[in-house]
């Protein structure tokens, strides 16, 4: 029986509606899976618009207690913590599938660098704005990129504008205000990431693509790879 | 231009900017156009040299994919005609068959245009 260890980094607008259906599959699949769920975000009730949660709390830890009463063939565990270049290296080890559902460019590099530093890693990204979004799917196989790393075709990474929630923020740093988001949009994204979640878990090398990319309102997806 | 798509796009954009405010936007007519009308909103270009002389390329962003006779404008020309359509944001990486290219770059015939950007930043704007 095939091992796996995957870890949802984010659980809140995509990473909600990604968790229960991930757990379905892996709960009545052959693999052994072990399912971390690692945010440090509290679930609120502003949030209740579009995100799936039942209970007030640490997303992480609400969300790991709940799915444990469901799903008694995945180990599940949760991480009520922000990811951060302190604790990267203790949340994120060799052979990880990361799927990862945040909502910031900096966390989205920090994850990416530290999965390219793995011998072995396989990092599945989503994000969207408010109609449309996209997923990249990132492979690295005996320490070489299989699939480009998520910064090689979108730059705008390198040199991210937003925050990191887990950093500190000094002196007059802004606030950062939330970009509208919709429910239908990240349920979206988090499908995608499933669909690729169910050939990493029966055979990626079905996976004729690295980039899907969709649109609510013209109701499509074009899926793409790329060098 | 005012496709169908963009009339629904500018709608959704709309309601959004005011989701803080709480005022709804009036949603507008739908109008259908045609290509030849989206492309004559510059200056100085005629409909028939539009339809005769240029030469058709593959325009994408994100799901969104189309043939269009875009052969002579420049990527800025082009991102500025097509943002509503294709929703294409203005901080988008041009591409003309998979290389990065300027704004001033002239689209030659028979290529693919693609803007690209991953999704996702919270932080669109700050306040303070």
């Amino acid at each position: 029986m095939k091992n796996m260890r995957i870890k949802v980094v984010g659980c809140g607008g995509i990473g909600s509606w990604l968790i229960d259906p991930l757990c379905t599959m892996l709960n009545y699949s052959d693999v052994k899976s072990e399912v971390t769920l690692i945010d440090g975000d509290v679930y609120e009730e502003k949030n209740r618009t579009r995100q799936n949660f039942t209970e007030i709390g640490a997303k992480a830890t609400v969300t790991a207690d709940r799915l444990k009463e469901r799903f008694d063939k995945i180990k599940i565990a949760d991480q009520p913590v922000y990811v951060t270049k302190n604790n990267i290296k203790l949340l994120i080890k060799e052979n990880d599938v990361v799927l990862l559902c945040v909502d910031n460019h900096k966390t989205r590099k920090l994850v990416s660098d530290h999965v390219g530093s793995l011998k072995n890693s396989i990092l599945v990204n989503g994000g969207n704005e408010y109609t449309d979004g996209n997923i990249v799917v990132c492979v690295r196989k005996n320490n070489k990129d299989i699939t480009p790393p998520l910064n090689k075709n979108h730059p705008e990474l390198n040199n991210p504008q937003d925050h990191n929630p887990g950093d500190k923020r000094t002196g007059c740093q802004a606030m950062q205000v939330s970009a509208p988001q919709l429910i239908a949009t990240n349920f979206a994204i988090a499908s995608l990431m499933l669909n690729s979640m169910y050939l990493i878990v029966n055979n990626l090398d079905d996976m004729k693509y690295n980039e899907v990319n969709v649109d609510i309102i013209i109701n499509q997806s074009r899926s793409v790879t790329r060098k | 231009m005012a496709t169908n798509t963009n009339v629904a796009r500018k709608a959704v954009r709309a309601k959004s900017d005011c989701c803080s405010t709480g005022v709804s936007a009036p949603m507008p007519k739908v109008k259908k156009k045609n290509v030849n009308e989206l492309l004559t909103s510059l200056e100085g270009i005629q409909p028939e040299k539009i339809v005769t002389e240029r030469g058709k390329c593959q325009l994408l962003h994100g799901a969104n994919d189309g043939e269009f006779p875009i052969e002579g404008m420049t990527i800025a020309q082009v991102r500025k005609q097509f943002e509503n359509e294709f929703n294409i944001p203005a901080d988008a990486q041009a591409l003309i068959d998979g290389q990065e290219v300027s704004e001033d770059t002239t689209i030659k015939a028979s290529v693919t245009v693609e803007f690209i950007k991953i999704l996702g930043s919270k932080g669109v704007r700050t306040s303070e």
